[in-house]
């Protein structure tokens, strides 16, 4: 019976201790895949961790500042779309990196119609990504789509895509 | 004696299993949350039509400090100009919205959505319900 309660007390301790050390994970579910963004903090240009501090490592709590048109609600949801393994925050004080840019549309026009038998629109968009603390920028991408199918979601998933491609190394 | 090991064992792993399972939705949204629709040009009115049409098992309060979470985005409308009437054949306007969903508490986006709609039949309506059903699927898990 003692055994028994004494069995008890260590699954709970065990229990409460995995609580806590999992509440104060990053919200991903993604695992970490290279340095943690606070290790980063150390980084500076030009020294052997310059390399490491150019990525973009998943789990990264990223803020998305806002763009002109309301970009950034498409890049958002880009980067729901794409499962990039980033926590994006509203808050640019909690988040580890920044991503800002700019875009634009280009309505098609009655020529674009008449000779091109095209309606979609033509999007331009550039982002860039910069760490916080460092304040290096960690990776750019521009998108620009001549017949946009869906106009600027098409432009913010790509630019999510191309994010993940980076968070996942395939990209330099 | 190792019988009792084995059951302590047993509960332990099931009880990680719920831990693990509840610190990795950190960013779902309950149903019956209290949310609030910040203004988006009018957008928020579609918004809130839309919420109640498609059944979204959320309460939309009109106060932010009320609020669990935060709905915002951004909506852009583009009526059928004369060229897209002949020469597409199409009256229907180009609608565009997207909205995010965000935890007041933990500054964290729950939700994100991008709609698109080249021929809309209903406008902004549409978008607005494009929104509604997939916020409801999140919701429900889907």
């Amino acid at each position: 019976m003692a055994n028994a309660k004494a069995m008890l007390r260590l699954v709970a301790v065990i229990w409460v201790a995995t609580l806590t050390a999992y509440s104060q994970q990053p919200s991903s579910t993604a695992p970490a895949q290279s340095i943690e963004p606070s290790a980063q903090s150390d980084a500076r240009p030009g020294t052997g961790s310059e390399q490491e501090s150019k990525t973009v490592p998943a789990g990264s709590r990223v803020f998305v500042a806002k763009m002109e048109g309301g970009f950034e609600t498409y890049v958002i949801a880009g980067l729901q779309k794409k499962n990039v393994p980033v926590v994006v925050v509203a808050d640019r004080d909690k988040a580890d990196f920044e991503i800002s840019g700019v875009s634009e549309s280009e309505k098609a026009g009655w020529a674009k119609m008449l000779f091109m038998g095209s309606q979609q629109s033509r999007e331009q968009s550039s982002i860039k990504v910069v760490n916080i603390k460092t304040g290096i920028v960690v990776f750019a991408y521009s998108v620009n789509k001549g017949n946009s199918y869906r106009g600027k979601q098409s432009a913010g998933e790509a630019c999510a895509k191309h994010i993940k491609e980076k968070i996942e190394g395939k990209q330099n | 004696m190792l019988y009792k090991v084995a059951v302590c064992a047993f509960l332990l792993y099931l009880l990680m299993q719920g831990t693990v399972g509840l610190a990795q939705q950190p960013n779902a949204i309950p149903a019956g949350s209290r949310v609030f629709i910040a203004p988006m040009d009018g957008f928020e009115t579609y918004l809130k039509a839309a919420l109640d049409k498609k059944k979204v098992p959320l309460v939309v309060v009109d106060s932010r400090e009320q609020a669990d979470f935060e709905i915002t985005g951004t909506s852009e409308t583009q009526k059928a100009g004369a060229a897209k009437i002949i020469i597409m054949g199409s009256w229907h306007s180009r609608e565009e919205a997207s909205v995010k969903v965000t935890n007041l508490k933990t500054s964290e986006i729950a939700f994100a959505y991008s709609v698109h709609k080249e021929n809309s039949a209903h406008g902004k309506q549409s978008s607005a319900e494009a929104c509604a059903k997939h916020l409801k699927e999140k919701i429900e898990g889907k």
